[in-house]
């Protein structure tokens, strides 16, 4: 549900502006608030793996849109007679635009998401570098906590907000980020979020709690990077598999690279390898193959290794702390070789530095 | 030459009246009567179009021209390593800033008079640009063609003490330029124009000309993400300028190739602090990746401390595969684990099929490994153990440098 607010309509806006001016003095001095204290995640970090999607909002059932008319950059009304752009900067001064305002979430993994803020300028108007609206003032209530928020064009920051009435040239889309320096929002709960024009018009959107069933065909985690970890089996401890996804450098595909750390019939400790290549945006590997090294040394006192195929294996990961998969080893195996089939679902060891998945 | 406000002022305004030339320090003043600003609109409007290639496209098809989506948090346009600032970026349990308060190694600092928010007034500020070492490798890179030494480049606006927080009256973020080797300032093709963040590793951030300087800032010097624009080697000697747009109002700060000694940036000359990017695979290039190391660095969550969990793929005297593993917790900012214990199971059972062959895992103490990393790309460690529990299994002892394998996805160590 939405609802456009009128100038002066609602109490709410002018008791922000005043909260706003003891906080931070002046809509356009947002950076007095920058570096107080680093803000916690507004979502997963692992959410933006592939980059911050324009269009997202066609994807989600419940994105709202809503005209807001943005004026345009009061810097042009001070650019001095003389100069050349003077005649376009008059215009500028004294310029509107109604520009269309999307709110959508993105569904990220463990039932989590990111919300995105996207304008869009008026028909035929976006990359207009004359005349183009400035950005709004952006808050937001969530039960009794109101405050400015945090908007960003790159994902994961934690000091990089877009300055209110900075020019928006261009069709942009920003993620909404807590505020530096005071409590967190949690986006995934219902909120209001306001977007005011700050010259007397506001839109307003009423986001309610963020439910995963409006995503059923989203790949929540595609396999990247995040799902690089230490896996286990809480119930059968000493066994575990070391799961790295690099990059092959092409823009197309990654590898992915397991050792699985294990035990052979014997209870000795053994191991095997998995290697696959997979294009970028798949959820699962099907039927990697996976081998045995045997002949080596320790410590690199060895020349030469046989391997061998084992089987294959198969991965998938329905969120950033559970790794499913299935496991086939082929028939002619040496004696006392892991061996068999099965299915397994082992769960995450710790949270890779710099790499958090959540 | 920066010409200080206040001498402006000065010359302009106080000959006319009985009082004397004012000897304070330059810091605020008005502006020259009469005085003109530069519009710099058009600059803004070309910088911001440029910082967004993504705005006007889905990532699908700046897939590899603009932003590498596998490197989301490295640009393939980035200026130093993304792993360089991974001890400082915040988490949730600290208030670090994104980019370090105080200048160090060598400095190249001026005065700058900025225009401030109010039109007939500037305001002094001190810009000293800076580097911090980051892991060099010695690879020759796309930031680093030439293979030397890799140093992130920053910058400090630092406002005068009294005004420190001022947002009443604050300066305003000037227009920047470089110009380096064949790029040359004002050129008709806009190559000089730099994109500036206050965090590290973004791909679109930039600091629009115009844009209040409230509190002290420091910014790192970046690229644009984009295949026309000029591409700066920070690491190399540069001249970089700084416009308020009022008349004389350019600065021009010359600073040198990125030199580090022994005595300007340790920092380069030690091991790297161990965090999340020294996750990896790692082996002996001489005897191919039959054999190697896997190294997971994890967050214990606590902001002060870091476990490294590694496991050693290797043989047993048979030539059958074995492996070991190590755990040890170490302070944020360590460099050298020394004496992390190595230890290796027996007893337990494939997938955990049943039967289990035996009652129960045992962990059982191997030795120890001593690990440090003296780039992205090389580990260094000493190991020293046995299998006293079975018979025929790995030992002994000596010292490995052995090199990375692969880069992981989101995580590039360079």
């Amino acid at each position: 549900m939405t609802m456009p607010l009128r100038a002066g309509a609602v109490s709410r806006d002018w008791r922000m502006r005043f909260r706003f001016a003891l906080a931070c003095i002046g809509l356009s001095a947002f950076a007095a608030c920058v570096h107080a204290a680093a803000p916690a995640r507004a979502y997963p970090p692992s959410c933006f793996a592939d980059g911050l999607p324009l269009g997202q909002a066609a994807k989600d059932p419940r994105a709202m849109s809503l005209p807001l008319t943005l004026h345009g950059d009061f810097n042009a009304c001070f650019v001095n007679p003389a100069a050349p752009s003077y005649p376009v900067a008059q215009q500028e001064c004294k310029y509107a635009e109604v520009v269309g305002v999307t709110i959508s979430r993105m569904p990220c993994s463990g039932g989590k998401s990111a919300t995105l803020f996207q304008l869009t300028r008026a028909a035929g108007m976006a990359g207009n570098t004359d005349l183009y609206p400035t950005f709004p003032g952006v808050w937001v209530e969530q039960s009794t906590h109101v405050d400015w928020i945090r908007l960003a064009r790159d994902a994961n920051t934690s000091a990089t907000q877009v300055f209110v009435n900075s020019p928006v040239y261009d069709d942009s889309i920003y993620v909404l980020e807590n505020p530096i320096g005071a409590a967190a929002f949690d986006y995934n709960r219902a909120f209001t979020l306001t977007v005011d024009n700050n010259t007397g018009r506001a839109v307003q959107f009423d986001l309610g709690d963020y439910d995963p069933a409006d995503f059923p065909t989203a790949v929540p985690l595609p396999i990247s990077g995040y799902q690089t970890g230490a896996w286990y089996d809480p119930a059968h401890g000493g066994e575990g598999m070391l799961v790295e996804i690099l990059d092959d450098g092409n823009g197309t595909t990654r590898t992915l690279f397991a050792t699985w750390f294990t035990f052979d019939a014997l209870g000795a400790p053994y191991w095997l390898a998995a290697q696959a290549s997979f294009p970028i945006g798949a959820a699962r590997i099907d039927n990697a193959p996976v081998q045995t090294a045997s002949g080596g040394g320790f410590a690199g006192n060895f020349t030469a290794v046989t391997r061998a195929p084992w089987g294959t294996m198969s991965f998938a990961f329905p969120d950033c702390s559970t790794m499913n998969f299935s496991y086939a080893a082929s028939a002619f195996l040496p004696a006392n070789s892991p061996a068999g089939s099965g299915t397994r679902t082992w769960r995450r060891l710790g949270s890779i530095a710099n790499l958090g998945c959540s | 030459m920066s010409v200080p406000s206040k001498y402006v002022v000065a010359g302009t305004m106080l000959l006319a009246s009985v009082l004397a030339l004012p000897v304070i320090a330059a810091d605020r003043g008005p502006i020259e009567v009469g005085a003109t600003r530069a519009d710099f609109s058009s600059v803004q409007a070309r910088r911001a179009m440029l910082a967004a290639p993504r705005a006007t496209a889905t990532t699908a098809t700046v897939s590899t021209a603009a932003v590498t989506p596998n490197e989301l948090t490295a640009s393939s346009y980035r200026a130093y390593p993304a792993s360089c600032f991974s001890d400082t970026l915040p988490t949730i349990a600290n208030t670090i800033q994104p980019l370090p308060v105080s200048p160090s190694g060598v400095l190249y600092s001026r005065t700058v008079t900025l225009g401030t928010n109010s039109q007939n007034t500037s305001e002094d500020v001190t810009i000293t640009i800076f580097r911090i070492a980051c892991s060099s490798s010695g690879d020759k890179l796309s930031y680093n063609p030439d293979g030397g030494y890799a140093g992130a480049t920053l910058m400090r606006i630092q406002r005068q003490a009294q005004y420190e927080g001022d947002s009443q009256l604050y300066p305003q973020f000037p227009d920047i330029r470089i110009a380096q080797g064949n790029i040359a300032f004002d050129n008709p093709n806009f190559t000089d124009y730099v994109r500036i963040a206050t965090e590290p590793n973004t791909v679109i951030a930039d600091a629009s000309v115009g844009s209040p300087v409230i509190n002290s800032t420091t910014y790192v010097l970046e690229n644009y993400a984009s295949p026309t624009l000029g591409f700066f080697y920070f690491n190399h000697a540069f001249t970089i300028r700084f416009d308020n747009g009022l008349q004389n109002g350019r600065v021009t700060i010359a600073v040198p190739d990125y030199n580090p000694t022994q005595q300007t940036y340790p920092a380069a000359y030690r091991s790297m602090a161990i965090n999340g990017y020294l996750s990896g695979a790692w082996y002996d290039p001489a005897a191919g990746s039959r054999e190697g190391l896997v190294t997971q660095v994890l967050d214990n969550g606590d902001g002060a401390t870091r476990t490294l969990f590694a496991t050693w793929y290797t043989y047993d005297q048979l030539g059958l595969p074995f492996w070991l593993v190590a755990q040890g917790s170490f302070p944020i900012g360590s460099t050298q684990l020394n004496n992390v214990q190595v230890l290796y199971a027996t007893g337990s059972s494939f997938a955990a099929q049943p039967p289990p062959p035996s009652p129960a895992v045992k962990a059982n103490v191997w030795g120890t490994i001593n690990v440090s990393f003296s780039d992205c790309q090389h580990i260094k460690f000493d190991f020293s153990g046995n299998t006293a529990a079975v018979q025929g299994g790995p030992q002994g002892s000596g010292t490995r440098n052995w090199t990375r394998l692969g880069v992981i996805n989101s995580l590039t160590c360079q």
